[in-house]
């Protein structure tokens, strides 16, 4: 579970535009990639990131 | 080498030490080198952290105490995960990790009143990259502060010195001098508001089993500087020998620049 205090700091690192926060995963609408979230750790990496549409 | 392959090479070397890097009594981890980093960087109250490059969270977790909340940031899964759980074991609940590139941090410009990064500029393709980034994510008179290695001036010795570096840990890339340093930091835009450096003694035999170096990088180490102590070339690792254990002197720096 990320608190609201690290979703308030959190951008997406490509860029650095405001994400949406998912149970599982944390979206960048802009860049339209999902980033993961394992073992309840925000993985904010690019490289990591699946790509995302909105209509998913 | 490729950016990719060197940020494999920094998650596997890491994922290895991620267990040794929270044992206690190891020079490199010791108590007293954290307080000295901690007092340098006068953290106040309400402060807002962000530490780059964390690993397991050594400074993060000796900074929460003394400040309003810490950001930490690593690559590293295994010491992302090691961290967390010594932060619960110490009570600290104004600890929060997340994965993520120092060259692309994922955080705002101008939230942090300090951004620190401790032990990993050497570690990195592109310092200045970094640095960079903890400027843009410093709150303007804010505080970066760059704690890491330094190299020997001269270059023959600084380039003998980072291959025995680089032969214990293959993640290291290469330590700065103290100009190099001063000069990153002033790339970033930062104005230089202190600069300590600190000669710290190291047991060989612990230093290399902190990374659980390889027995011939070992044995290759362990000659060189049983050879300079002989009166062969230089390594810039400046050993000696104290009650009967192989030493040398690490010599570390802290730079604090404000945006």
């Amino acid at each position: 579970m990320i608190d609201d205090e690290l979703k308030a700091i959190l951008v997406c690192p490509a860029c650095k535009g405001d994400l949406r926060f998912e149970e599982t995963r944390i979206i960048c609408p802009a860049c339209r990639k999902a980033y993961p979230i394992r073992d309840g750790i925000p993985v904010m990496l690019i490289d990591e990131a699946q790509p995302w549409s909105p209509s998913a | 080498m490729d950016a990719a392959r060197h940020q494999e090479t920094v998650r596997r070397e890491f994922g290895k030490q991620a267990r040794h890097f929270a044992e206690a009594g190891l020079t490199l981890s010791n108590e007293d080198y954290l307080r000295w980093m901690v007092d340098v960087l006068a953290p106040a109250p309400h402060w807002q952290v962000l530490d780059v490059a964390t690993g397991t969270g050594h400074l993060a977790r000796a900074l929460a105490p003394r400040v309003r909340r810490v950001t930490a940031v690593d690559l590293t899964p295994a010491m992302l995960a090691e961290g967390r759980r010594l932060a619960g074991e110490a009570g600290l609940t104004n600890v929060a990790f997340a994965e993520g590139a120092a060259e692309r941090l994922p955080c705002g410009d101008a939230t942090f009143d300090l951004v620190a990064t401790r032990f990993s500029l050497h570690h990195m393709l592109d310092p200045r990259g970094a640095v960079g980034e903890m400027a843009r994510v410093a709150r303007p008179g804010g505080v970066v502060a760059v704690i890491d290695l330094v190299s020997p001036d001269d270059p023959a010795l600084a380039a003998r010195y980072n291959e025995v570096e680089r032969r214990r840990d293959p993640s290291h890339m290469r330590a700065l001098t103290l100009a190099e340093l001063t000069a990153t930091l002033e790339a970033a835009g930062l104005t230089i508001s202190q600069t300590l450096t600190r000669d710290v003694e190291a047991i060989v035999e612990r230093w290399l089993e902190m990374t659980h170096a390889p027995p011939d990088a070992r044995r290759t180490i362990v000659e060189a500087l049983t050879a300079e102590l002989a009166g062969g070339p230089p390594t810039g690792m400046r050993p000696f020998r104290r009650d009967g254990e192989l030493r040398f002197l690490h010599a570390w720096a802290i730079l604090l620049g404000r945006r």
